[in-house]
């Protein structure tokens, strides 16, 4: 990002005021990452295609939904993006019976190009982190946790899934959600 | 084990959206009441943005962005043309006089004052009249709604609020839920405005039943839940 160029905050404080400019600015800004979180879901281009397109326009209508203090923009946008996305997995008439494991998914390098080497920089640190976090977890708490997260299943499917009883997914679940907060709460002191 | 502590063990699926219809009410309801689990909440929702911005980046097809400048410019001109139009006037059949009322007190009347008076029709909060509550959740979010079930006529009426409006492929489809049990009360769409409305199918035993949920489901319904939920409410 060039010095005079405005922050995420302010794109999205213009997007409240009604500027489309500033949908078009978030979307050449983000839109990449946008796309590739719909897709890694789904697996579709043109699924990806229609949820990006429902993550800008929700940006445009709900934008005075965002709060600084509890997320990046980068981060509500990643967020809202993969909750759109699994809706829509949900919705299809089939589900792919194979999810990729998170700790797999992550093993792949994100894109390096952007306009701020320093922005850069510091988004794949973060990446990182979290990539390691995941790497860090048990078998079958990553396991679990990527049926939810990236096949939008709920405790009981997983559980059927994974032939495991439904109190043990749900501990594993809810474990491995905890341990990666855990480890984020320490990047962040 | 307190309530609210089987309700802090859902927070983690309630950011994952992988709990049941029941669960999520229940978290929703102890997170209306609970700053500090709020606050746990966008933390592990931080968590789950942190997972999905970790996911490779791709190029999205060309022409993508005049798209979604295109759907933008749309709904600006739907926005001027609903502002220059007056609200549908809704429940004007004297057989959706229960929903009209509902209707009423949605649109914060407050104190019902009028409703219309059809065959059958009597005010909630009558014997025999359960008011139910529905909170929208997922891409229901921010949507809001009623039923009121009728025990002596077998029959409710819903007047839903909010929820995104559907392509023709697709409809709501509302479930009275006991156990694993999932009873389908009817299918409904909603206009451009976000309000819909549906006559329910309710059966006898209906009392049994705890809680009901809203679903995303092919049009005309689905024999069992399919697709992703959007709104519910206890009994």
């Amino acid at each position: 990002m060039l010095p005079f160029d405005p922050s995420d905050e302010e794109l999205l404080q213009r997007i409240v005021q009604k500027d489309p400019e500033a949908v078009r600015a978030l979307y050449r800004r983000h839109g990449r990452l946008v796309y590739g979180v719909a897709f890694a879901v789904l697996g579709s281009e043109q699924e990806a295609e229609e949820v990006t397109q429902d993550v800008f326009l929700r940006a445009w209508e709900k934008a005075d939904s965002y709060r600084a203090e509890k997320a990046r923009v980068v981060t509500w946008l990643a967020r809202i993006t993969r909750n759109r996305a699994i809706d829509v997995l949900r919705q299809g008439k089939a589900r792919s019976e194979k999810i990729q494991d998170t700790g797999d998914v992550f093993e792949q390098l994100p894109d390096t190009a952007a306009v701020d080497p320093g922005d850069t920089a510091a988004l794949e640190w973060r990446n990182r982190t979290i990539r390691a976090a995941v790497a860090q977890l048990p078998d079958e708490q990553r396991r679990a946790l990527s049926l939810a997260f990236l096949g939008g299943f709920t405790h009981r499917e997983v559980a059927e899934k994974l032939g495991e009883p439904l109190g043990t997914v749900k501990t594993r679940i809810r474990e491995a959600m905890h341990k990666l907060r855990e480890m984020l709460k320490g990047e962040n002191q | 084990m307190s309530d609210d502590m089987h309700a802090t063990d859902l927070l983690p699926g309630f950011a994952l959206g992988s709990l049941e219809p029941d669960e999520e009410l229940q978290a929703r309801d102890h997170l209306a009441r609970c700053a500090s689990c709020r606050d746990e909440l966008a933390a592990l929702e931080e968590v789950m943005g942190r997972m999905a911005l970790a996911l490779p980046r791709a190029d999205p097809p060309p022409g993508l962005e005049q798209k979604i400048m295109d759907r933008i410019q749309g709904t600006r001109r739907a926005a001027a043309t609903r502002e220059a139009r007056p609200r549908p006037a809704f429940f004007r059949h004297p057989a959706f006089g229960a929903a009209a009322a509902v209707l009423i007190l949605l649109l914060g009347a407050g104190n019902l004052v009028q409703w219309f008076q059809g065959a059958g029709a009597r005010e909630p909060g009558a014997p025999g009249l359960t008011t139910v509550v529905l909170v929208g959740v997922n891409t229901g979010q921010g949507a809001y709604g009623t039923v009121v079930l009728d025990a002596q006529d077998n029959g409710g009426v819903l007047a839903m609020r909010g929820l995104p409006r559907l392509d023709a492929d697709h409809q709501y489809q509302l479930w009275l839920v006991r156990d694993r049990e999932r009873r389908s009360g009817g299918v409904f769409s909603v206009d451009e405005d976000g309000y819909g409305n549906l006559l329910l199918q309710v059966p006898k035993d209906f009392k049994g039943f705890t809680s009901i949920g809203i679903s995303v489901e092919p049009a005309g319904g689905s024999p069992a839940p399919t697709g992703a939920r959007v709104a519910g409410g206890k009994i």
